[in-house]
């Protein structure tokens, strides 16, 4: 059931981008280390802010676990909930916005996605970009790195930019 | 048959061919186990090297196939040519859809629609790496290398294998040439001695012992036999050369004493003759002049003085016919016994012509014989046949053939076969006077003749029955 998720949209990306993106969010969390804590808990909780279609295709992913944890979709309304993540993907409506959640998040290991322009160079993490009819993401590896997140040398290589 | 071919050989060439067929086979066991060994040592790297390489690659590979970056996954595969055997390298996505392929190096080469199985087969190494992300295959990346390099090393080996093999055996050749002469040369030596004494070349010839093994041995007991062999004929020699001495003493006497014989004899014809015919003779003058002055009894010593004197003239002569016969040289022929034997019945038919006696005689009895000696042993035979029927009521005689021999039988007087060893003695008879006269030398005489011929003669009989008298005579 998984495949659904891993390979064939993100190869073939002909099919619905929702879905590509979907598949990209739960295969970073492969090539990303996040730092031990002490409250770190046995759940994986990766929220969804702002973009509803998407936490409606995610739940779907049968129960599962993901580095050992359970995985937990959440779709989170309120920007001051999303500390309790380890993964936030966000559709903000204006940069103010974006600003206002990366720093609330900023002194906590969590990584931050999301497909507005410009995400990656003012502070997110991982920037969705569309290229060539395909999916594609840049990479804020020093904000990642300010957050305690290690990134795999794998998953640098593969984005287009890399701050 | 090669076998035969082999077994002509001189043995220097024996010896040169065992001494480089061995070289020759244990250099070429040696290049198969070499080469076995390199082809599999080899194998064994290449497998490791190809599989270490997939490994690495495919590691690197996993997220981009997980993002589909197949960009990246093309580079990765490119960067496998680096390694010079790898003609092919595909990755393939989790349904088995190839998703990057290398650009065909040496020849054009397409991914093939499934993962091959791992190993080397279709002239080429095919190794197959599943591609994992956490613990979960993503896909597969599929690897296919040439074996020119290999087929290139074991070329070489193999090239320089034959090429030490030829030196040793060449080498190994040429050492033969010369060791082979320690073995060979003591043993044609010692056949060109063997050869040599063969040819009577000398009696002091003997093999010279060069070495210390098996063959100076064999040589030691070869000089060991000639010195045997010689002191034997030596020996034999000295033997033989007494036993002519001993032969020739023996004649020597042999000769004197049949000198003093026929001495003896001529003495006797001559010397005793005389007197018995001086006794005979004035005997018959005094039955001439003076027979009417004595009274019958008178006359009758006379005939009886002269008929005694008579008879001991015919034992003398016979006597002396008995020794000349020895001396006589023989000729022989073939002669028919039966034309004698008729010859001899006729005379003694004459001699006594009213005398009704059976005769049968086998015709043509062929014997080789002196024919003068022959008659002589006819007239004796028949003769005593003849004589020892005379008091038989139906005599009978029969001279016939049979086998080897012929034989004179009658059914006469016969004898007692216990006294049969001294029927062919001189003056030997079985007989009295009174019953059969004769001399008491006949049969001494044919069995002197038939001797003299080589033959045997012996006899068979029973009293009153008759005797047969049987004489074989060797055929020329």
């Amino acid at each position: 059931m998984l495949t659904w998720f891993s390979l064939a949209p993100a190869i073939g990306q002909a099919a619905d981008p929702t879905k590509v993106k979907a598949a990209f969010l739960y295969n970073f969390v492969k090539f990303i280390h996040w730092p031990q804590t002490n409250e770190t808990s046995n759940e994986f909780k990766l929220c969804i802010y702002g973009e509803p279609a998407l936490f409606e295709l995610m739940q779907k992913i049968p129960a599962k676990s993901i580095r050992g944890q359970a995985l937990l979709i959440l779709d989170i309304q309120q920007p001051t909930l999303l500390q309790q993540c380890q993964l936030v993907y966000m559709r903000t409506q204006n940069y103010t916005a974006t600003q206002f959640i990366l720093d609330n998040l900023s002194a906590h290991p969590i990584l931050t996605v999301s497909d507005v322009d410009t995400f990656a160079k003012s502070g997110g993490m991982i920037e969705f970009k569309q290229k060539e009819q395909k999916l594609r993401f840049e990479i804020n590896n020093s904000a990642a790195e300010l957050a305690g997140l290690r990134i795999s040398s794998k998953l640098l290589e593969l984005a287009l930019e890399v701050y | 048959m090669l076998l035969k071919r082999l077994n002509r050989l001189h043995i220097k060439q024996k010896l040169i061919l065992i001494i480089t067929a061995s070289t020759l086979s244990g250099l070429l066991l040696m290049i198969v186990g070499l080469t076995t060994y390199q082809q599999t040592a080899y194998r064994d790297q290449m497998q490791r090297e190809i599989r270490i390489l997939a490994e690495v690659i495919s590691d690197r590979s996993n997220a981009a196939i997980l993002f589909g970056d197949t960009e990246l996954l093309t580079e990765n595969l490119t960067s496998m040519r680096l390694h010079q055997a790898i003609i092919l390298a595909c990755i393939y996505d989790e349904h088995g859809e190839v998703i990057a392929s290398s650009a065909p190096r040496y020849r054009p080469a397409t991914c093939p629609k499934h993962t091959a199985a791992n190993g080397f087969y279709d002239n080429a190494l095919h190794w197959t790496q599943p591609i994992v992300v956490d613990g979960e295959v993503m896909g597969r990346l599929y690897v296919k290398s040439h074996l020119q390099l290999l087929q290139e090393e074991y070329n070489r080996y193999l090239f320089i294998g034959l090429s030490i093999t030829a030196l040793a055996v060449l080498g190994s050749f040429i050492v033969a040439l010369f060791v082979q002469r320690l073995i060979s040369s003591p043993i044609l030596n010692l056949a060109h001695t063997a050869k040599a004494i063969a040819n009577n070349e000398g009696d002091n010839i003997r093999a010279s012992k060069t070495t210390d093994d098996e063959i100076g041995e064999m040589v030691d007991a070869f000089n060991l036999m000639l010195d045997v062999i010689q002191s034997r004929e030596r020996e034999l020699k000295e033997h033989q050369d007494n036993l002519e001495k001993t032969v020739d003493e023996r004649t020597r006497k042999l000769k004197i004493a049949n000198q003093e014989l026929e001495a003896f004899s001529y003495s006797v014809s001559h010397d005793l003759k005389a007197p018995l015919r001086a006794l005979d003779g004035f005997s018959q003058a005094i039955i001439e002049d003076y027979g009417d002055q004595l009274d019958p009894l008178g006359q009758n010593y006379l005939n009886r003085i002269r008929s005694a004197s008579q008879r001991m003239e015919k034992l003398i002569e016979s006597m002396l016919y008995l020794s000349r016969i020895g001396r006589q040289n023989i000729n022989i022929k073939e002669v028919n016994i039966s034309h004698i034997s008729y010859k001899v019945l006729s005379l003694l038919h004459e001699g006594d012509p009213n005398r009704d006696i059976h005769t049968e005689v086998e015709p043509d009895i062929i014997v080789d014989a002196d024919q003068a000696l022959i008659e002589i042993v006819l007239n004796n035979l028949i003769g005593n046949a003849w004589k020892y029927t005379l008091k038989t009521e139906k005599p009978e005689i029969e001279i016939r053939k049979e086998q080897d021999y012929f034989y004179v039988r009658d059914n006469g007087a016969g004898f007692d076969m216990t006294y049969a060893n001294k029927l062919f003695g001189a003056f030997q008879r079985l007989h009295k006077d009174q019953e059969f006269e004769g001399t008491g030398i006949g049969l001494a005489t044919v069995a002197r003749i038939v001797h003299r011929h080589g033959g045997e003669i012996w006899a068979t009989a029973e009293p009153d029955k008759g005797a047969t008298f049987y004489v074989r005579l060797p055929k020329q």
